[in-house]
């Protein structure tokens, strides 16, 4: 993802569900449908304005970024205080993990288990893809499907998360372990990042039942910890490496 | 119809991907009056050129820098469109027909260098050559690890398959990408300055390679490069450019 210069546009298809979510509040829609149609909305605004216009991607990402996050403040002041300190809308925003129904899980399974048959079956295509968009597109590769298909999984994914976490937290949650793993070694990323995404949110959950705090907060701090912890380790086996190097050259 | 099977070049005895798709033109690459600019930009990339490259042959393109040669291959590939004039490249109307074209075709991009931090090894990143023909689920077979192992030789990169292409230098990267075109077995090779980071030895055995493919493959090659000389012996026509026009034909 980081890769393919969708990192903005995540980023985007994030805050727009986070937009969604708030904008239910007081709409009074389902969260999560809304949420999935903001976050849709922004993503395919993006890719077409681009299309079209030839506008960068990035450029209409942190636009569609900070109006999303306008909206999301807009209608979070907009709602009734009643309705603002009630259940739902501090859910939304920093989560819960009441909010895990089985059906969720459900779904949140199904999704992986999608990706996953995704990935698998147009592994070639997709690292193509990730290694270089332009090169992938030189070579015939339908760049546009497989951007379509990444930026809906995502979308969807952020969406469901989106009640566990919280809106303003699930970015953390979506690229710490990735820069974690992406210090510490060359190989396997994407299924690294995913496991240490989550340990972080396993840790998360348990910390967050032990000390009586927020789920989604604690959830990012243990990936912002993962990822601290990945810094460090990294450079201290850097930093032994050139100490070996030393050795092995003045003898 | 994937392997190539090795002879004592090392090149591979099949053709193209696909049968010799000649059109009644006989020319691979034709552009008549073509103008084009990139967006947003206030002059024109290229002024009214008119070429013509015949199937199977090799064509060098010359000039200065920002004379324009990049901008005709990507032209060629369908990346940029035309403001005035007609593209037809292997037969098919351009950039209407870009992703049949670039199906048949080879691309190295003048701009190739990877981070160091890039970590796909070159192993894959020649694989990645295959992915536009890989339906889902159909992994690598034995036949075109056999290609892509074929190829990274070719290009003198033996026993570095397994390295992450970011830590390797900048000649050893370019020749990686070079594998990656001739692993596609295009119809139409374009390469874009393909000597620019190997050294003398290097340009002369690539432009052996260039040649050897092409005969083999019977395929229309186009190599834009400021240093002819390595090539020039092999080549059978030379384009030169200058602030967006052809200035000359030899
Ligand atoms: N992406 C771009 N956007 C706007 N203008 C561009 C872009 N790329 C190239 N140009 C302009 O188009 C003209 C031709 O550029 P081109 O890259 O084709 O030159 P070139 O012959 O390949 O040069 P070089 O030898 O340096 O590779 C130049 O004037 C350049 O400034
Ligand atoms: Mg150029």
């Amino acid at each position: 993802m980081r890769r393919l210069g969708l990192l903005t546009l995540c980023f985007t298809v994030a805050h727009a569900a986070l937009a969604g979510a708030s904008v239910s509040i007081i709409a009074s829609t389902p969260p999560e449908e809304t949420a999935f149609a903001f976050s849709i909305t922004a993503a395919l605004l993006v890719e077409l304005l681009y299309r079209r216009l030839g506008v960068e991607r990035e450029v209409i990402s942190m636009c569609t970024f900070s109006f999303s996050s306008a909206i999301a403040m807009i209608a979070v002041y907009m709602a009734p205080s009643v309705t603002l300190t009630s259940e739902t809308a501090s859910l939304i925003l920093w989560g819960s993990v009441l909010a895990v129904t089985p059906a969720k899980i459900v779904l949140l399974v199904f999704l992986v288990v999608s990706l996953a048959v995704y990935v698998l079956s147009f592994k070639l295509e997709i690292d193509s893809l990730l290694f270089d968009v332009k090169l992938a597109e030189a070579e015939g590769v339908n760049v546009t499907l497989h951007a379509t298909i990444l930026i809906l999984l995502t979308a969807m994914a952020i969406s469901i998360i989106l009640k566990l976490t919280g809106g303003f937290l699930v970015f953390s949650l979506l690229f710490n372990p990735v820069v974690a793993v992406e210090r510490l070694s060359y190989r396997r990323q994407p299924l690294l990042g995913a496991l240490v995404g989550g340990l972080s949110g396993l840790l998360g959950v348990v910390v967050s039942y032990f000390f009586d705090t927020p789920v989604g907060a604690t959830i990012s701090m243990m990936a912002s910890i993962m990822l601290i912890l990945g810094v460090t380790s990294s450079s201290l086996l850097e930093y032994h490496r050139t100490r070996r190097m030393k050795t092995y050259v003045s003898t | 119809m994937w392997g190539f099977r090795k002879n004592s070049r090392g090149i591979g005895e099949d053709t193209c991907r696909v049968p010799n798709r000649e059109d009644s033109s006989g020319v691979a690459v034709l552009l008549s009056n073509v103008s084009t600019a990139y967006p947003r930009s206030k002059n024109p990339a290229l002024i009214n050129v008119s070429l013509e490259v015949e199937y199977n042959t090799l064509t060098l393109i010359t000039g200065p820098n920002g004379a324009g040669k990049t901008t005709l291959l990507e032209l060629i590939l369908g990346f940029l469109k035309p403001l005035t004039g007609v593209i037809r490249v292997l037969g098919f109307k351009m950039p209407k027909d870009s992703r049949k074209v670039r199906m048949l075709s080879g691309y190295l991009m003048q701009d190739f260098m990877k981070s160091p931090r890039e970590t796909y090894t070159v192993m894959q990143v020649v694989s990645m050559g295959l992915a536009a023909y890989k339906g889902p689920l159909t992994p690598l077979n034995e036949k075109d690890l056999e290609a892509v192992r074929w190829a990274i030789k070719a290009v003198g990169l033996e026993g570095l398959e397994e390295k992450p292409i970011g830590i390797l230098s900048g000649g050893q990267q370019q020749r990686a990408f070079l594998a990656r075109v001739l692993v596609r077995k295009p119809k139409l090779i374009l390469l874009d300055e393909p000597f620019s980071s190997l050294d003398p030895e290097g340009r002369k055995t690539i432009s052996e390679i260039i040649d050897n493919v092409r005969r083999k493959l019977k395929s229309t090659v186009i190599v834009v490069s400021h240093d002819i000389s390595p090539i020039i012996e092999y080549a059978d026509k030379v384009v030169e450019m200058k602030s967006g026009r052809i200035v000359g034909v030899r």
